[in-house]
């Protein structure tokens, strides 16, 4: 059983049901199977090749791309058009991709990314007229251009009267074939982003956890809000679709706050990074009872803050509200608490609710530098292992090795764990509390981002070797950006940030350029960051 | 605030967030911030929040998309307490 089996069962039973709506358009399941495997057609006839690009953002094309990327039986890598191309071209490079689909996002920023390219690709340009894909021909020779047009109509045939009828029906039996099913590329701490291999047995295996924890059906309306490059996008497609439900894609506009859309709409299943509901908090736009409809509310990506939560809870009185936790590497999510009005209060530290508890089906432990099991409410490394246990990085063995390792009290096959560099701690209740980070990564806006990639490119643009990222500012433990501490650089500001915006996407570039004569030290003689924080808040005041 | 000062404000909002070292774009009644790049979502609430502040307008946007605020005269209709002048 593959993903596409979880799309292909639901567009069986509910041929004529929405299957996602953009911009006010409906395409049904059976229409968008059918778009689906045009692409897959095309793609089909690469030869030799297992991982296939997508570069799209909110339109039916990304989803009709990644789709027939599946169908095609090969893996999908997404790329966000609005990270700059000589990411976009390094991502491309390191998976080794050569064939992509694009839709009209893709396009606007289509020549940034060819630029960077530095080999010959196959483009499916979803979204473009005829006159469209002559005219990039015709100034991109080196490339090969296709339009919709071009594509093969979809076999006839398609075997759909064998898959199970629907996802949650088949839940006993799930077993995903080992094949890469994305390749998910997040910040890199050596300054190269980095590809998390995801099988569709891991996948397969979070939506039954998903299928245990709600019972979604075809009257539900899912909220799609997540950047596809965005793992977390996945829960917005796959667990949508598998229930036969219809996905609503927010506009890229209207992100950040999209009260009236699902008022509008009548979502019943709401999916964002708590950003975006405190942002909806300070806007007055979490008044008790406006968002009746809704009936599962799950936050993830960064610390769900309790008053956030109350707020929320609030506003969608018949929806249960859960905070969900999980880095990429363990497939979109691993931990789940759900917020209780009554009593989940007294269990938050800091403002921040609880991370919960790992899902049946995995086991997590928490363990000291030395991988030991530390004792009962101390803070130690979570690490978890089970099916959603990703098969490691793209290409990358040392990395691998050093992030899923084997615990040496126990023995066996299945000793295989990813340490998530996540300090937490237990709490009286049995759940786990995030308590940071031990090392440098870091959560802008819900954006994993290592420090060590930002401080890459400042080195290289500052033409200097001291320059630390400081998340900043900060709020209820979650940064919405980050500045830059540069020491020895003689660089001028805007030639710097010029640079960070050529290479690194938005949320990465920092907002401000602090300038010291030398780094303050720490007893180690190490660079001291929480000095350098503090210095950073006194220049700057108040977090605005 | 009237609406030439939350002008200014705007303005000032956007110099410093796009380190434009004090410069800012010529804030006309009909300019689009999202369609002319002047922000992006994210800094666009932040915006809002900011002439909030700013304003000491109390607002209420729990049945309007902020983008429906995304040209300057209707920033200045919303904060500036008045309905359409210009």
């Amino acid at each position: 059983m593959t993903l596409v089996d979880v799309f292909r069962s639901s567009a069986a039973r509910y041929p004529d049901l929405p299957a996602l709506v953009v911009d006010g358009e409906i395409q049904t399941y059976a229409e968008l199977q059918r778009a689906s495997l045009r692409v897959a057609a095309q793609l089909s006839g690469e030869a030799g090749v297992r991982l296939h690009g997508v570069l799209g953002a909110a339109s039916a094309a990304a989803f009709q791309g990644i789709l027939g990327t599946l169908m095609s039986g090969a893996g999908y890598v997404p790329l966000n058009p609005a990270f700059p191309g000589s990411r976009s071209a390094y991502m491309l490079q390191a998976s080794g991709v050569s064939v992509l689909t694009v839709d009209r996002f893709g396009v606007e920023k289509l020549d940034g990314l060819l630029a960077e390219a530095g080999r010959s690709l196959t483009l499916i340009l979803l979204d473009a007229m005829d006159e469209e894909v002559r005219q990039w021909r015709a100034s991109h020779p080196e490339h090969r251009f296709l339009g919709m047009q071009d594509l093969p109509d979809p076999p006839d045939n398609d075997p759909v009267d064998r898959m199970p009828a629907t996802l949650h029906d088949s839940r006993v039996t799930v077993d995903g074939s080992d094949d890469i099913a994305y390749l998910m590329f997040t910040s890199g701490s050596t300054g190269k982003p980095k590809g998390v291999m995801i099988s569709h047995r891991n996948i397969l295996s979070y939506l039954d956890a998903m299928g245990a924890l709600y019972d979604f059906g075809p009257d539900d309306r899912f909220s799609q809000m997540f950047d596809l490059t965005f793992d977390l996008s996945l829960f917005d497609m796959f667990v949508c679709w598998g229930a036969g439900a219809a996905l609503y894609v927010v506009p890229q506009k209207d992100r950040m706050a999209p009260a009236s859309f699902v008022r509008r709409n009548e979502l019943t299943v709401w999916f964002s990074v708590p950003a975006v509901a405190g942002f909806m908090n300070q806007l007055k736009m979490l008044k008790p009872g406006n968002f009746p409809s809704l009936r599962v509310s799950a936050f993830c990506g960064e610390p769900l803050p309790a008053t956030v939560t109350e707020s929320w809870q609030a506003a969608a009185p018949n929806s249960v509200v859960d905070n969900l936790y999980g880095p990429t590497e363990l497939t979109v999510a691993c931990t789940v608490y759900r917020w209780d009005p009554e009593t989940s209060t007294q269990y938050c530290e800091n403002g921040v609710v609880p991370i919960g508890r790992p899902y049946s089906q995995l086991e997590a432990v928490l363990v000291d530098a030395r991988l030991q099991r530390i004792a009962p409410g101390e803070a130690g490394e979570l690490c978890v292992r089970g099916p959603q246990t990703s098969l490691g990085y793209w290409q990358n063995e040392s990395l691998t090795n050093e992030r899923f390792v084997r615990m040496p009290w126990m023995e066996g096959e299945d000793n295989r764990w990813y340490r998530t560099g996540d300090l937490v701690r237990t709490n009286g209740n049995g759940d786990f509390i995030f308590v940071g980070r031990v090392d440098n990564q870091v959560k802008i806006l819900g954006y994993r981002v290592e420090l060590g990639e930002i401080e890459a490119r400042l080195r290289e643009h500052g033409r200097t070797d001291f320059a630390i990222a400081v998340p900043w500012p900060v709020k209820n433990g979650s940064a919405s950006g980050v500045v830059a501490c540069l020491a020895g650089s003689e660089v001028p500001d805007d030639q710097v940030l010029l640079g960070c915006r050529r290479d690194l996407p938005d949320y990465m570039v920092p907002s401000r350029i602090f300038h010291f004569e030398r780094m303050p030290l720490n007893a180690n003689g190490k660079i001291d960051r929480n000095k350098l924080r503090e210095l950073v808040e006194e220049m700057t005041g108040a977090a605005r | 605030m009237n609406r030439q000062e939350i002008r200014i404000a705007i303005g000032e909002f956007l110099a410093e967030r796009n380190n434009t070292n004090g410069s800012s774009p010529v804030l006309e009644d009909g300019r689009n911030l999202f369609e002319a790049g002047d922000i992006d979502s994210f800094g666009f609430l932040e915006l809002l929040l900011f002439l909030g502040e700013k304003t000491g307008r109390e607002f209420d946007l729990s049945d309007k998309d902020p983008s429906e605020l995304a040209a300057v005269g209707a920033l200045l209709d919303y904060f500036a307490g008045d309905s359409h002048q210009n």
